[in-house]
């Protein structure tokens, strides 16, 4: 129960309580290497590793089965969360295929959602997935299947793709879904305003994040050198800023937009950008040190607060060779000082919880 | 006078090996270790391996082999190899008790097992890379960067390592004092370990390549047409490449074929970065001599077994000639929490039991909290003919509970070559060196369907040593990668670096003391008349991925 309550929090924390556009407390965030705390502490922002979902010092609760990132790596989160916090959906596995699981954190009941699907986007009660034309795995890119949406974790499905592919579910923008398409090279970014109605965002569009209002989406190129970052009207593709980030070498997808500021998973770390009031600038770098990560800060969730960014980290090698490791760190973005979790397997996780479709 | 516990042991071994056994093992520093686990020397990692500057922060010691085949021009008579990160150096342990550096070679690989080869009269080292480089040679050669990119299996953006060279590069080393790059291979997806088998009748070795296609280790697609002459890292992967290094020209060593695994191998719970799967081997050991061997193939997430009498022919996808072990306990699949790993395999030297330590979560987890856990085991089996069903036995763990901070895992060791029981050598990380008696396995039921509450134990330690003395000072603690008995000897490679000491402990050399001739009962007094050097039989060579 008590963990529910902590979930329900980070959730509410997750949804951006301050309304879109207020700025932090007026404290100064600078650009600068982290400290990372050399021993494991508590993570208040919810996660997944090693089977089990973690808030604070809690000692997990299991989840019934496996977290996988088949198929979808890091485009979408492996683990979704209601408004409440109570219930996740949960990207697993079973045999040779793809499922999606719910878990009720109140009740422990843990139970297959779909069959033969991957990817998830939740908001106000509609869930949107790809559900595969053949559940069974054979060949991964001929894993076609087709995007459909349900009013609820009951209730018949709604197809909006007209013809399968190979999709995954990124975000709800609104009542528009935003979907991956993948191909021969880069994936493009779709977006579906109602069933049938595909239209593509961005060629080899990355979605790092959606706004609150559902309204724009900040977008990445992958494969851009130097990178550039966009914002975007969803409803009409319309670009409203861009920025050029002749320093960086990429910036990736699956970041978040939180107190008026975007972070973004970079070749250089963190960054935050600052998009009050239809601004788009680079405000802060959080770099790792290199000796201790191979590369760090992916997924980064920014809390209501603007103030602490959570997020995902491959260790430098150790002498644990067979899998790499990974941690969770999270820092507060004005002293540079993170605390970090204890090391898991590198794949699938451990990943953290969070909804980038907003409730 | 205080004198140190590893001043003592030296003393004592200088003592042991010139004169019948009289003296009293040393004992009581902070270091943990039963009264029968000498440390006999310590020999610190070359200036060489203290810095990092080929690659990742990694310069960690490896796999270690053994040669005492004669032919080596210096004088030498026997030698070691200890692979590092950063390449490898050879070291004379004619005196164990004062084991020294040969020759260091700078030659970036990432892991860089190693394993000895006569080709007529050159003896080779071979050495794994297992994640791409910029080049074979080894003047130039560094880490390939990291970068975005997508998996050409799922299409699924992600991070990779950028294409290089990987796989295994050859070296003579007839001259220790001077070691020369003589070829290079390239595998699919590198050689995370490799195993060398002699194939006298076609003069030449036969090498298996373990590989596997997990986190950054996939080839991008961006990067599927660019180098050409490197073989891309495609998942699931489900192969082994063999290599052949003929005696008469070693220089020309190549790629003789991509072996499969059995389409029903057991796909790996970790995936590629980009979503992919997973299967292909972690380590493959060979046992016998002669017309007849056997391979056990550890294979992630299960064990298999081979007939390779014919080496370059291993019965991997033979149907009915090939074994599959699976055990609830490691394979991963299909549900948590059992996120085990199939790491290495070894036989008893009677070849009636082949054991296989479980790399428990890749060895990124916390420590094993007991003799009830059954994770970070060592798993005995009954070694049949491959094809037929191996029972299960029981299982060794760690009797020391260990702190969180410690990985659970047994990592690599072998088995003593003595007819007087069965007994074996495992590193465990930062739990150090266990030694431990199963002669009695075979007494054991037969288990063909394990569950939590029938799997005994049943090995019991009769020997560890855990060093902690100066976890900050200028030794650094345990962190064994290889713990392996070779020629009356413990040899242990590596060990957490140290603010003194960066490129970790290096190697430690250790004796096991017996009582009347055994190790089993352990020896509680040293000083006793009746103890004296625990030996066993001398080989001419060990590469303890080959039992022959």
């Amino acid at each position: 129960m008590r963990w529910a309550a902590a979930a329900l929090l980070a959730v509410l924390a997750l949804t951006g309580c301050t309304r879109d556009g207020e700025a932090p407390a007026d404290r100064v965030a600078r650009s600068g290497t982290v400290e990372v705390a050399a021993e494991p502490g508590a993570i208040s922002w919810p996660f997944a590793a090693d089977g089990r979902v973690y808030r604070g010092a809690d000692e997990g609760r299991p989840l019934a089965g496996p977290l996988s990132d088949a198929l979808v790596g890091a485009l979408t989160p492996l683990l979704v969360p209601n408004p409440g916090g109570d219930v996740l959906v949960y990207q697993s596995w079973s045999g040779r295929r793809p499922v999606l699981r719910v878990h009720d954190a109140e009740s422990g009941r843990d139970a297959l959602l779909v069959d033969g699907a991957l990817s998830i986007a939740w908001r106000e009660g509609r869930i949107a997935y790809v559900r595969a034309l053949r559940p069974d795995v054979s060949v991964p890119k001929r894993y076609v299947g087709h995007v459909v949406v349900r009013p609820g974790l009951t209730g018949r499905e709604a197809r909006w793709t007209p013809s399968p592919g190979r999709y995954v579910v990124a975000a709800w923008a609104g009542r528009r879904l935003l979907v991956y398409r993948l191909g021969e090279s880069w994936p493009d970014l779709l977006a579906l305003d109602r069933p049938g109605r595909v239209r593509l965002l961005a060629r080899a569009g990355a979605l790092v994040a959606v706004s609150p209002d559902g309204r724009r989406a900040f977008l990445a190129r992958y494969g851009a050198s130097p990178p550039t970052v966009r914002v975007v009207e969803v409803a009409t593709g319309r670009e409203l800023e861009r920025l050029s980030l002749p320093g960086m070498r990429w910036v990736t997808e699956s970041g978040s937009w939180s107190a008026g500021r975007v972070t973004a998973a970079t070749s250089e770390g963190v960054a935050v950008f600052d998009v009050r009031d239809g601004r788009l600038q680079l405000e802060q770098v959080l770099r790792f040190p290199p000796e201790e990560f191979q590369f760090a800060g992916l997924e980064p969730r920014l809390d209501a607060s603007g103030g602490r960014v959570t997020a995902w980290a491959s260790l430098a090698p150790r002498p644990r060779e067979a899998v790499g490791a990974a941690v969770v760190v999270e820092c507060d973005r004005f002293t540079l000082r993170c605390a970090r979790s204890a090391p898991f397997p590198e794949t699938p996780g451990p990943r953290v919880v969070y909804n980038p479709s907003r409730p | 006078m205080h004198l140190s516990h590893r001043v003592l042991g030296a003393a004592f071994a200088l003592l042991a090996l010139a004169f019948p056994l009289s003296a009293s093992a040393g004992h009581g520093s902070a270091d943990d270790a039963s009264p029968n686990m000498v440390h006999l020397a310590n020999l610190p990692p070359p200036a060489e391996f203290r810095t990092c500057d080929r690659g990742s922060a990694a310069c960690f010691n490896s796999d270690l082999a053994f040669w005492a085949g004669g032919g080596l021009r210096g004088g030498f008579t026997e030698i070691l190899a200890q692979g590092n990160y950063e390449g490898f150096r050879l070291v004379d342990i004619s005196n164990p008790a004062s084991p020294s550096t040969i020759s260091v070679v700078e030659c970036r690989t990432n892991q860089g097992d190693v394993s000895f080869y006569q080709a007529r009269n050159r003896l080779l080292l071979i050495q794994s890379i297992e994640e791409p480089v910029t080049t074979p040679d080894c003047t130039t050669a560094v880490e390939t960067p990291i970068v975005p990119g997508t998996n050409p299996v799922t299409g699924t953006p992600a991070l990779f390592r950028q294409k290089g060279f990987e796989g295994l590069r050859i070296f003579d080393v007839s001259d220790p004092g001077s070691p020369t790059h003589i070829a290079s291979v390239r595998t699919r997806c590198g050689s995370h370990t490799h195993t060398t088998i002699r194939d006298d009748r076609n003069q030449r070795a036969v090498v298996y390549v373990s590989s596997y296609p997990s986190g950054l280790r996939v080839t991008r697609t961006e990067d599927l047409g660019t180098l050409p002459e490197q073989p891309n890292c495609l998942p699931d992967h489900n192969r082994i490449s063999i290599v052949e290094i003929p005696d008469a020209a070693p220089q020309d060593a190549h790629v003789l074929k991509e072996q499969p695994l059995d389409t029903d191998t057991v796909i790996w719970n970790a995936t590629g970065n980009g979503g992919s799967q997973v299967r292909g081997c972690h380590d493959i050991t060979v046992f016998g001599a002669g017309e007849r061997k056997v391979a056990a193939g550890a294979c992630l997430s299960e064990g298999q077994l081979w007939d390779v009498s014919d080496p370059a022919n291993p019965t991997t996808d033979v149907p009915g000639w090939h074994t599959h072990i699976r055990n609830p306990f490691v394979t991963a699949s299909p549900a948590p929490p059992f996120t085990g790993l199939f790491h290495t395999a070894s036989f008893t030297w009677d070849g009636e039991i082949v054991l296989f330590t479980d790399e428990w979560q890749g060895g990124g987890a916390h420590g094993c909290d007991g003799p009830q856990d059954t994770r970070g085991n060592i798993w005995f089996y009954d070694n049949v003919e491959p094809g037929a069903t191996a029972p299960l036995r029981g299982r060794y763990i760690l009797p020391r509970a260990q702190p969180p901070s410690e990985a659970c895992t047994q990592h690599n060791g072998n088995v003593i070559p003595t007819n007087d029981g069965y007994i074996g050598v495992s590193s465990a990380y930062q739990a150090g060196t266990t030694v431990f008696d199963f002669s009695d396995v075979l007494s054991f039921p037969a288990i063909t369907d394990p569950n939590p509450s029938s799997v005994p134990t049943v090995a019991t330690e009769v020997a560890y040593f855990d060093a902690k003395a100066d976890p900050s000072g200028a030794t650094g603690v345990d962190n064994a990668w290889s713990s392996y008995w070779h020629n009356n000897y413990v040899y242990v490679s590596s060990g957490l670096a140290s603010a003194a000491r960066p490129g970790n402990r290096g190697l430690d050399v250790y004796m096991l003391l017996g009582a009347n001739g055994r190790l089993v009962p352990a020896v509680t007094d040293p000083s006793a008349p009746n103890v004296g050097q625990y030996r066993a039989r001398i080989l001419r060579y060990q590469n303890p991925q080959t039992q022959d």
